[in-house]
């Protein structure tokens, strides 16, 4: 070992603390540099990867050292291999003659089969947690390569296996991806569900409907890659690989498959249509220079567009809540809450009793809706009505867009918070995120009011509409800052948020932490969203893309 | 990819004796090999199921006599970037070029990593009562975090956090020495 051993040392640790999925970002990068420099780092990772692998296979359960012992046998037949685990269960003395050869043989025979059905049992199983998709209709279709959970006399509502190629000759069928999108195909047709939201087409036509938590859905076809950005499109590929994609209805990013994902994809919008042939991207019939496509507004109206998007993220089962601060206003003095799952149960009144001092309506970023002003002086705010859905403890998201009046930096000022004053188990901090000092930050409370804060890493603008997206995830314990739909901060923290039950927890939007001070939010605020999910980089890319008045 | 899901790349019936041989034989260098690539359980788990599929409808282009578990590896890592391509902006994960390089560092070792394990054995049991439970306790079944296992142990979760990186540690330092004592005997 040539490796100085504090060197090795580190590489042990960060490498362990990696499969503990522990390690900090600062350290993740300093181990992936050493990893792709040093060939000496990678052995030493490989090592103790391999002692990871290891204990859990020499201390693992007993159906896995069941396995394990298949392996150890190094017969060089299944027949001596299957036998094996069997005779190791029988009683001392049943091999040494006292039992009939016929017998014997017979029980040989027997425990071969039964050593071949284990294994078979063992891969099906195996094969059986990969299901990707279901089949939910199907009209006329014949079965070239039917799936593999099918009984032959019934394909119906039969599951589809993660890469399992499938083909039908004629027909029309509907699969439902556990990631969430439909999937409507035409027949003749080869294809394969790869994975929860990636799908492989590579002959034949389909539509795929995206939800907005499937936004991201991948769709492979042998001369490209459609990675969706929450719509509904239609794809079409011939015999020789070659893909038409019509946009029913948001927006996809075309990518040729030869460049891969990294390249600048060409966006497509409602209503336009894309042949990739040779390596050759035509959009509307004419061609585009490979990787020269330039992000593409809708056709139409760009608010209408953002209506169904908003629309579509409403139904989202994991959406808390949902205030536009557009329709109702200014006829109406009611905030609506669109979040279905929650409904009117979060609505609030601006002159009811829920709302302290009352926010005043101002123009929005689009001609055709508004926004709520709110003046710090004047410690204008608004307090949620008091909902279970609200007190998040682990995974959420809390998106908004605003145009401070200045980049504040002075002290914290909370956008969206569920709190109250005093630090313990019962009145911690479940979420509060805001600014401080001129940065985003994210922040909550465990034990007996232990701070977690990440800040990000960059300043906000000031006096422009910014959108601003805040995603704690619970495991591993990180938050990640967008801004514009960019990451901007991200930090991982070092417990997730506890407690929050006392009777005067309460979520508020543009207020500060509840009774520290004048800490309160100045300029304007729109659309906030809270999710009790992680959203993912590509879903909230899109949410700022067509939430956007200025094209991006 | 489309000729890993063609038709005839489904294996007949009568080669399944020698694959659940073969692959039985070759599925904990897959897994170690995998994990090493996706260093996250779950995520080897997902990826060394969906290869074993594959190499089941391939297994008739695996010429006998060549390394199964090579061609084994060869399949899975092209497994790993398939399933890394749905993560590319996870910062979590490992990039295509990295992936390459380490899945070249682990194919020349697996001699090195076959001694290794037979040293881990004797290492193990030089762990003090108290440090087997630990790494017990992690282990058990399917691998589990510092922090699950502390709930079982009823112990905190930063002290068994810290115990089991240690003793990871300490078991291989102990398989350095070990083979280092065996390679100048």
């Amino acid at each position: 070992m040539s490796t100085p051993a504090a060197y090795q040392q580190q590489i042990v640790d960060w490498t362990s603390a990696l499969l503990e999925g522990s390690l900090l970002a600062a350290e993740r990068e300093k181990l992936t540099t050493a990893l792709s420099s040093d060939p000496s780092a990678r052995q030493i990772y490989v090592r103790m990867v391999d002692l990871h692998a290891s204990l859990a296979r020499l201390l693992g359960s007993p159906a896995r050292q069941s396995t394990d012992a298949l392996i150890e046998q190094s017969a060089s037949d299944a027949v001596t291999l299957s036998v094996a685990p069997a005779a190791a269960r029988m009683p001392r003395g049943f091999f040494t003659g006292e039992l009939p050869v016929g017998v014997l043989v017979a029980t040989v025979v027997l425990g071969a089969f039964w050593g071949l059905w284990q294994a078979f049992v063992l891969l099906r199983n195996r094969a059986d947690a990969q299901i990707a998709a279901n089949i939910t209709s199907q009209e006329n279709v014949t079965w070239s390569i039917p799936p593999v959970s099918a009984s032959d006399a019934d394909v119906h509502l039969a599951q589809c296996r993660a890469g399992e190629a499938l083909q039908i000759a004629a027909g029309k069928l509907e699969l439902q991806l556990t990631g969430g999108t439909r999937l409507v195909v035409d027949g003749p047709a080869k294809w394969s569900i790869d994975g929860a939201n990636v799908a492989t087409l590579t002959q034949g036509r389909l539509v795929a409907k995206v939800p907005p938590q499937a936004v991201g859905f991948t769709l492979n076809t042998p001369q490209a890659i459609i990675v969706d950005l929450s719509t509904e499109f239609a794809v079409q590929v011939d015999a020789s690989g070659a893909t038409n994609v019509d946009v029913l209805d948001g927006a996809v990013d075309l990518h040729q498959a030869a460049a891969g994902t990294n390249a600048v994809p060409q966006r497509l919008a409602v209503g336009q249509r894309a042949r990739v042939e040779h390596g050759i991207v035509s959009v509307d019939g004419k061609p585009t220079l490979p990787g020269a496509g330039e992000p593409v507004r809708a056709a139409g109206s760009s608010f209408k567009q953002w209506k169904r998007h908003r629309k579509q993220l409403a139904r989202d089962p994991q959406l808390v809540a949902l205030y536009l601060f557009d329709e109702e206003l200014p006829n109406s003095r009611r905030l609506a809450n669109r979040a279905s799952a929650t409904g009117d149960a979060l609505s609030l009144n601006l002159d009811g009793a829920d709302v302290i001092t009352t926010p005043t309506i101002a123009a929005g970023r689009w001609p055709e809706k508004s926004a709520l002003r709110f003046d710090g002086e004047k410690q204008q705010r608004l307090i949620l009505p008091s909902h279970a859905s609200l007190a998040i403890n682990g995974d959420l998201t809390i998106m908004w867009w605003m145009n401070a009046a200045s980049r504040q930096v002075g002290p914290r000022t909370s956008i969206v918070s569920r709190g109250a004053k005093g630090e313990s188990q019962s009145v911690n901090y479940l979420y509060s995120l805001g600014m401080e000092e001129g940065r985003l930050r994210a922040f909550h409370e465990s034990g007996r009011g232990v701070d977690h804060t990440v800040l990000g890493s960059g300043t906000y603008l000031a006096g422009q509409w910014v959108c601003v997206a805040m995603v704690r995830e619970s495991r591993p314990k990180r938050y990640t800052i967008f801004e514009n739909g960019r990451v901007v901060g991200s930090g991982e923290y070092q417990a997730n948020a506890t407690g929050g039950t006392d009777r005067r927890v309460r979520t508020g939007i543009g207020v500060a932490e509840w009774g520290m001070g004048a800490e309160y939010f100045t300029g304007l605020l729109d659309e906030v969203a809270i999710f009790s999910r992680t959203l993912t980089e590509p879903e909230i890319k899109t949410y700022y893309e067509l939430g956007c008045a200025e094209q991006p | 990819m489309d000729d890993l899901r063609d038709q005839s790349d489904f294996a007949p019936r009568d080669s399944t004796e020698s694959f659940v041989s073969q692959f039985a034989r070759s599925e904990f260098e897959l897994r170690s090999y995998i994990l090493t690539l996706l260093p996250h359980w779950a995520d080897a788990d997902d990826v060394l199921q969906r290869t074993s599929i594959i190499l089941w409808r391939k297994f008739g282009e695996w010429q006998p006599g060549t390394n199964f578990t090579a061609w084994a590896c060869s399949i899975a890592r092209f497994e790993v970037k398939n399933f890394l391509r749905t993560k590319e902006r996870d910062r979590h994960y490992f990039t295509d070029e990295l992936v390459e390089s380490i899945g070249d560092t682990r194919a020349e070792m697996s001699v090195e990593l076959a001694d290794r394990r037979d040293a881990l054995r004797a290492c193990l049991q030089k762990l003090s009562p108290r440090d087997r439970e630990v790494i017990d306790a992690c282990y058990a079944h399917e691998p589990i975090l510092a922090k699950d296992a502390a709930v079982k142990l009823g112990r905190q979760v930063n002290t068994v956090y810290k115990a089991l990186i240690r003793i990871r540690r300490v078991l291989f330092e102990c398989i350095e020495r070990s083979l280092a004592a065996g390679g100048r005997s």
